[in-house]
């Protein structure tokens, strides 16, 4: 489907090509504009629906980026080639066929001299041939162009290889091998100091296995006691607590009986009071019987005698009562902290058996135990050095020296191993018989990594290459060249799945080569694509016609007519052949263009700024001109007034006449399944 | 790594700024966003889109001096992106590259202030500079 509508838009594109002004036709005498239309290859379904604008940072690859796009407009499934990578394989063929100093670098002194990387300048179909034959590597198989590493290491990263490449360039290749042996050798004595050092701080730890079993073993036989202890006085409170809400229970009835009786007796004296008071009076005494009134008085003695006593006990019991409230409220709360001291007593148990279980799967049987038991026993002569070596390779004490403290060290330690232990485990641990060293191997490993608490081994990981190049001269005690210790820095920040042996083989071959392994280093041979034989790199450039022209310098040759023309119909020819065949064109131009569209070089004799590949990825009639759809790769373009992002789908259209002014070449693939 | 995080970071949020947000570029992990000062036309941080005279940008101080005539036919050998060559040549900044939500690239010059530009608009200001100012 996709190939039927990119056929019919193709039938748009005119078919005059050549020196006739495709966006014109005649009609009778006069040539008259043809309405307006754009043919672009950027907008689905064309070949470059799916492209993105590259921004090639201050690396002088123009050329790659170009042949990187028209290879994605060509081959099929369209895919994203590493551009890098094609500029590699342009300058390994350039470096093949020349062998001279093509690839030098010079360090840039503002003002005077370039900071030219290995990769500047090129032309696509100069080294066609030999980049068909390299197999290239997808855009997001290569570190360099994806911007999760670091954002700026792209032109860095290549001043680290051109300053390593001006390096090895010292040295013939006889000494160049010899001193990639020097390196591996002191390589792979760092790398066996390492092992050993690893193994060490692996019996180390298992060293500490008896040690922090026997403890726990002793805190949970603590810890049981304990909670048993715990339960016993808990059961003797809670009786004891029953005991006196009972006794309360009582208090408080017998208070409330002695209350009401209280009461009742108050209430019988008040009244015989009052009879005694009536009877006592004259009138009283005549009618009252004398027996009568002996009987109230003594009736109320009584009743005031055991008022007096009731009184009394009341009082007793409610002070005991009091008492006994106080006492439940007491026990009440040591119930509480009992239950706290149980739960910490038996959540700190549950704890050490699951570590001790854990430890026990790792602990050494019996037989093998001496070895697991062995601590580790400074050798006083060896020491120091392998220590020193170790510590620079690992970056270990300080490590330690940042630690709050040993158990947090330890903590670290056991964490790495993947052993959970409790605070209350570590904080058990008994440093004082260990030397520093001990604690400083069990602190961080960084060298090392284990594997379910098996051998632990010398790790080559990113972290690893990066100590090892900041210390590699030191620790083998020779002076490196700070191109080596930035490319070896460079290695470990790109060549994650890189060993650094392999690394030392590829420097010690072909620089280009290593440069290669090192950005390619996530391609594998499955991941590579391929650039089918039947496809070919034609090329239009003016140094070419000028060839033909021997009279003509190139200045003379742009203020002529008839040339002008034939160079308008040679590069529309190529750029319709391409378009036809739904193929982005690689074009190379004065850079002067893009400062000022209205720049006229004189198709370059003029030219300030220096020669600019780009892509060709549409053509255009507007007003009865034709335009061609430029996708640049200095970054997503911007409005040139506004600074707004560029519209157009980060692409811009120039006018033909513009582009002859100012053009060099255009180059385009051909054959090839379509 | 970390001190780059930090310049973007505080340039993409410190600064605040009121005028409308335009981009949003990511960098590895994290993102940060552009605007346009509109007095200038170029694309730089929030922050710098807005003239505080007071406070001038680390990026449109270095990108008012900024020259294109300096820079050698050499130095752009190769089609290098003059924007991102001009950064380079100043000691206080370096490039990084950036992506728009579709992928596409755009480096951008970051100075020790936590300023940024993006290369693009470095370059509009360098020929601008070479023409006394009238590329406007």
């Amino acid at each position: 489907m996709d190939r039927i509508i990119r056929i019919l838009l193709i039938s748009f594109i005119p078919g005059a090509f050549g020196a006739e002004n495709p966006c014109q036709e005649k009609q009778g005498k006069t040539w008259v504009a043809k309405p307006d239309y754009e043919y672009r290859l950027d907008e689905s379904p064309g070949s470059l629906a799916d492209s993105k604008i590259l921004d090639q940072d201050g690396l002088g690859v123009c050329y790659a980026a170009v042949a990187s796009t028209v290879l994605q407009s060509t081959l099929t499934g369209n895919p994203e080639v590493s551009y890098l990578q094609i500029a590699l394989d342009y300058k390994k063929a350039e470096t093949k066929n020349r062998n001279s100093g093509r690839l030098k670098v010079t360090r840039s002194t503002y003002g005077s001299t370039s900071d030219e990387t290995l990769l500047d300048g090129g032309q696509f179909c100069e080294k066609f041939k030999e980049i068909k034959k390299a197999k290239l590597c997808p855009k997001d198989k290569v570190a360099l162009e994806n911007v999760e590493e670091d954002p700026s290491v792209q032109y860095e990263a290549f001043k680290v290889m051109g300053g390593f490449f001006d390096y090895s360039r010292k040295f013939d290749p006889q000494k160049r091998q010899k001193m990639v042996e020097g390196m591996k050798a002191a390589f792979g004595e760092m790398k066996r100091e390492a092992e050993d050092q690893c193994k060490d701080s692996h019996r180390t730890l298992k060293g500490y296995f008896p040690r922090i079993h026997s403890k726990i073993q002793g805190r949970i036989r603590d810890l049981e006691w304990d909670t048993e202890q715990i339960k016993k006085r808990l059961t003797s409170l809670d009786s004891s607590l029953s005991q006196s809400r009972w006794r309360s229970g009582d208090l408080q009835a017998s208070v409330d009986e002695r209350e009401a009786m209280i009461s009742q007796l108050e209430e019988a004296l008040a009244k015989d009071l009052k009879k005694k008071d009536r009877r006592s009076t004259m009138l009283g005494k005549l009618l009252t019987r004398k027996e009568k009134l002996r009987q109230i008085r003594s009736r109320m003695r009584t009743n005031e005698r055991t008022l007096d006593s009731e009184t009394r006990s009341r009082d007793q019991e409610q002070e005991e009562f009091s008492d006994l409230q106080e006492l439940i409220a007491t026990k009440e709360d040591l119930k509480k902290d009992l239950y706290e001291q149980l739960n910490a007593a038996e959540t700190e148990l549950g704890e050490l058996r699951k570590s001790d279980a854990a430890l026990g799967s790792e602990r050494p049987s019996p037989e093998a135990g001496m070895e697991g038991a062995t601590e580790f026993v400074p050798n006083p002569e060896t020491e120091k050095k392998a220590q020193k070596k170790f510590d620079e390779l690992t970056q270990v004490m300080s490590d330690v020296r940042a630690e709050q403290s040993y158990s947090d060290a330890a903590k670290k330690a056991f964490k790495a191993a993947g052993i959970s232990l409790p605070d209350s485990a570590l904080e058990m641990l008994d440093y004082r018989g260990y030397d520093l060293k001990n604690k400083a191997l069990l602190s961080k490993p960084s060298a090392c990594f284990k594997e379910k608490m098996g051998e632990w081994a010398y790790e080559d990981s990113s972290r690893t290459k990066e100590v090892l190049a900041e210390n590699f001269g030191d620790c083998v005690n020779v002076r490196l060249d700070q191109s080596l210790k930035d490319i070896l820095t460079l290695a470990s920040k790109l060549g994650d799945q890189l060993e650094l042996e392999t690394l030392f083989e590829h420097i010690g071959k072909d620089p280009i080569q290593f440069v290669e392994k090192l950005i390619g280093s996530n391609c594998t041979p499955e991941d590579r694509i391929s650039i089918p034989d039947a496809i070919s790199c034609k090329n239009v450039d003016i140094w070419g016609m000028l060839q033909q022209n021997p009279n003509m310098n190139r200045e003379e040759a742009a203020r002529d007519p008839k040339f002008v023309s034939r160079v308008t119909s040679k590069f529309r020819d190529s750029a319709f052949s391409a378009l036809n065949q739904g193929r982005a064109a690689y074009l190379s131009v004065c850079g002067d263009f893009f400062d000022n569209p209205k720049a006229d070089s004189k198709m370059g004799a003029q030219c300030k700024g220096g020669f600019h590949a780009v892509t060709i990825a549409g053509f255009a009639c507007k007003e009865g001109r034709p335009q061609y759809l430029i996708q640049n790769s200095w970054g997503y373009p911007e409005d040139s007034d506004t600074g707004e992002p560029s519209v157009s789908n980060g692409r811009t259209w120039y006018s033909e006449t513009s582009i002859i002014k100012n053009f060099n070449s255009i180059e385009t693939l051909e054959g090839g399944a379509q | 790594m970390m001190t780059l995080h930090v310049f973007l970071i505080f340039s993409a949020f410190a600064f605040g700024g009121g005028a409308q947000v335009k981009e949003t570029w990511r960098v590895g992990n994290f993102s940060f966003k552009t605007e346009v000062n509109r007095r200038l036309g170029i694309m730089v941080n929030p922050a710098c889109a807005v003239d505080r005279p007071s406070h001038p940008c680390g990026a449109i101080v270095f990108a008012k001096r900024a020259s294109k005539k300096a820079l050698s036919k050499e130095e752009l050998s190769g089609g290098k992106n003059p924007g991102a060559v001009l950064c380079h040549r100043s000691d206080g900044s370096r490039v990084v590259i950036a992506e728009d939500p579709n992928g596409n690239q755009a480096s951008f010059c970051v100075f020790k202030d936590g300023s940024l530009i993006s290369s693009s608009s470095l370059l509009k200001m360098a020929l601008r500079n070479d023409l006394g100012g009238k590329g406007r």
